[in-house]
């Protein structure tokens, strides 16, 4: 066989693509080639002049066509018998209606995979699986992260412990697209805290949703130097030092905090879940 | 054989031998076709390469067509959890979605498969830029105005369709880009007022990204939007050809259009629109390909990319 690919060698597969399209690309360039060739050739270069007619049709077409409509309508009684005929376009459009409720079907009722809230988009928008005292963990392993691990200047990928644990079938994802959250550590006198954040931080650890508030990308870049956090989707960013404020971009609020505290054994762990629905605005927000 | 039949033979004297003359003649006694080859087959065509420029957004459709039939034959559009076998050393045993695994498979286990996808991505690019610089013409030239303007509005829907297909291709192999894309549609449906928390609830069936999306989007990819395209396309076509092409200021040709027969729709012309680029350009103006031309660099390097991980 013509370039084998069976051995699944990288180099067989580049040589597989490139030979063919090579063979492609000649065979149509060979023909544009002759194409033009002929046309410069053998074909005579003289100019043919069309007559122009305008698109509106002969009064005489005109007319037959009104009368050909008011013919049809005369033996139709179309015109005449008016409650008949909006009846029947009033039924045709009703007919359509029963057919919309068909799509209800696209998302999932109530209790749908044991989950009580799998119904009701804005209560699921409103919560993350955060709870008191679940533990930070890395993305995507899920091994929990000490206080001490963090060290000054550095950043994690976090999600909750137990996410990790959880199946495709579970929500996974979905969890996940919610809960992930990014973990940065700063000197904590560089901190800007509001009195009723003041223990939401852990000795200059802070904990922010990396779902931006702009339309839900993940805001993962992390400028060290600066403490900003920039979202690579629209340039939005974030002032870590102070409550994630929107400095520059088109989010339209600070990302969310996460309040965290550190358990007895030194690991962290979210003090409970998000105070505010993460990730872009929604009409049921407030 | 009858005398009469015989004699209309002889008188007839068709064209290019007995075999091609009896095959039209079979043609033209069920269907009338000599009437439109009579009216269509030496249509006039402009004689200048902008004219050349919504050809090209009509062809690449065709090389988008093409491709897209082949890589529907091995695309899996499910979200459903599965792990990679294949050739690609790095991502085998790993688990991800059937869409994205099927995509990978075409990059690096189906022959000739990731040249198919880089056609089908190329072309899609060159599909939405010929229709950019299609309308940029036409609306310089003014030629959207009377009786033109039905023409210049279905022109339009169709960058909106092209773009709709653009979309939803670039959310089916489910990688990185598909993830990050999805979201921020997300993101903007959910902001629409009143009905947008329930919009996005129902496109994504659930919460986001849900398993049915990328089964939902590849149903409009490959059959809603493709079949609004072409019936759009041939509403463009024969409505230019009702209205004949626009002509360039002049004043004897303002009732007439000039230009070279196409030659029953032997568009030798598109080669000419080519040598115009060599012809007028110098040589170190012409931009050379990208190497993702030659398949020497993915355009969408999927294995790269990774799967989404939100």
């Amino acid at each position: 066989m013509l370039f084998p690919i069976e051995s699944g060698l990288a180099i067989d597969i580049r040589h597989n693509n490139m030979y063919i399209g090579i063979g492609i690309a000649f065979a149509l360039l060979a023909l544009g080639i002759g194409a033009i060739h002929w046309s410069k050739a053998l074909m005579s270069d003289k100019e043919y002049i069309e007559h122009r007619h305008p698109t509106r049709g002969k009064d005489a077409t005109r007319a037959a066509a009104v009368q050909a409509f008011s013919e049809a309508n005369e033996d139709s009684g179309f015109g005449r018998r008016a409650v008949i005929r909006n009846s029947l376009i009033a039924a045709v459009i009703a007919s359509i209606l029963p057919g919309l409720t068909l799509f209800r079907g696209l998302a999932p009722h109530n209790n749908s995979h044991g989950n009580p809230i799998a119904g009701d988009p804005v209560a699921l928008l409103k919560h993350t699986m955060w709870e008191k005292g679940m533990r930070l963990a890395r993305d995507p392993e899920g091994t929990p992260i000490r206080a001490a691990d963090v060290t000054l200047g550095s950043a994690f990928h976090v999600i909750p412990e137990p996410l990790a644990e959880l199946g495709h079938e579970e929500g996974y994802m979905e969890e996940k697209a919610k809960a992930i959250v990014l973990l940065m550590r700063l000197r904590p006198e560089q901190l800007i805290e509001a009195e009723d954040r003041k223990d939401w931080s852990y000795d200059g650890i802070v904990a922010y949703s990396k779902v931006c508030t702009h339309v839900g990308c993940p805001v993962a870049l992390y400028e060290q130097q600066t403490h900003h956090l920039l979202c690579p989707c629209h340039q939005s960013q974030f002032d870590v030092t102070d409550h994630a404020k929107v400095i520059f971009g088109p989010a339209a609020r600070p990302l969310p905090q996460l309040p965290i505290a550190v358990d007895d054994e030194g690991y962290l762990i979210a003090q409970r879940d998000f105070t505010e629905p993460v990730g872009p605005s929604f009409w049921e927000r407030h | 054989m009858s005398t009469a039949t015989l004699k209309e033979d002889t008188k007839q004297k068709p064209l290019g031998g007995r075999f091609i003359g009896a095959t039209a003649n079979y043609i033209d006694e069920r269907t009338s076709l000599s009437g439109f080859v009579k009216e269509l087959g030496r249509k006039i065509f402009p004689d200048h390469w902008s004219f050349m420029l919504g050809e090209i957004a009509l062809w690449a459709f065709v090389a988008v067509f093409l491709s897209g039939t082949f890589l529907t034959f091995f695309f899996q559009a499910s979200m459903a959890p599965t792990h990679y076998v294949g050739a690609y050393a790095p991502l085998r045993g790993v688990e991800m979605t059937a869409a994205f695994e099927s995509a990978l498979r075409i990059s690096w286990d189906i022959r000739g498969g990731l040249l198919v996808r880089q056609i089908h991505h190329w072309a899609a690019l060159v599909f939405i830029a010929g229709i950019g610089i299609h309308m940029l013409r036409v609306f310089f030239t003014g030629a959207f105005r009377k009786p033109r303007e039905l023409n210049w509005v279905i022109g339009f829907v169709l960058f909106i369709l092209a773009l709709a297909e653009g979309f939803t291709g670039y959310s089916l192999p489910d990688d990185l880009l598909s993830g990050n894309g999805l979201r921020i549609i997300d993101g903007m449906i959910k902001g629409l007022p009143l009905i947008g928390t329930w919009t996005s609830f129902l496109i994504f069936g659930g919460e986001f990204p849900g398993d049915d999306i990328v089964g939902r989007l590849y149903t409009m990819h490959i059959l809603l939007l493709p079949l609004l395209v072409i019936g759009m396309i041939v509403l463009h076509l024969m409505l230019m050809v009702i209205n004949k092409h626009t002509q360039f200021r002049s004043r004897t040709h303002q009732r007439q259009r000039r230009g070279l027969p196409d030659d029953a729709g032997l568009h030798v012309e598109d080669g000419r629109l080519l040598l115009h680029c060599v012809r007028r350009d110098r040589p170190d103006r012409l931009v050379l390909p990208d190497p993702a031309v030659l398949g020497l660099r993915p355009l969408r390097p999927v294995t790269h990319l990774g799967r989404y991980a939100a």
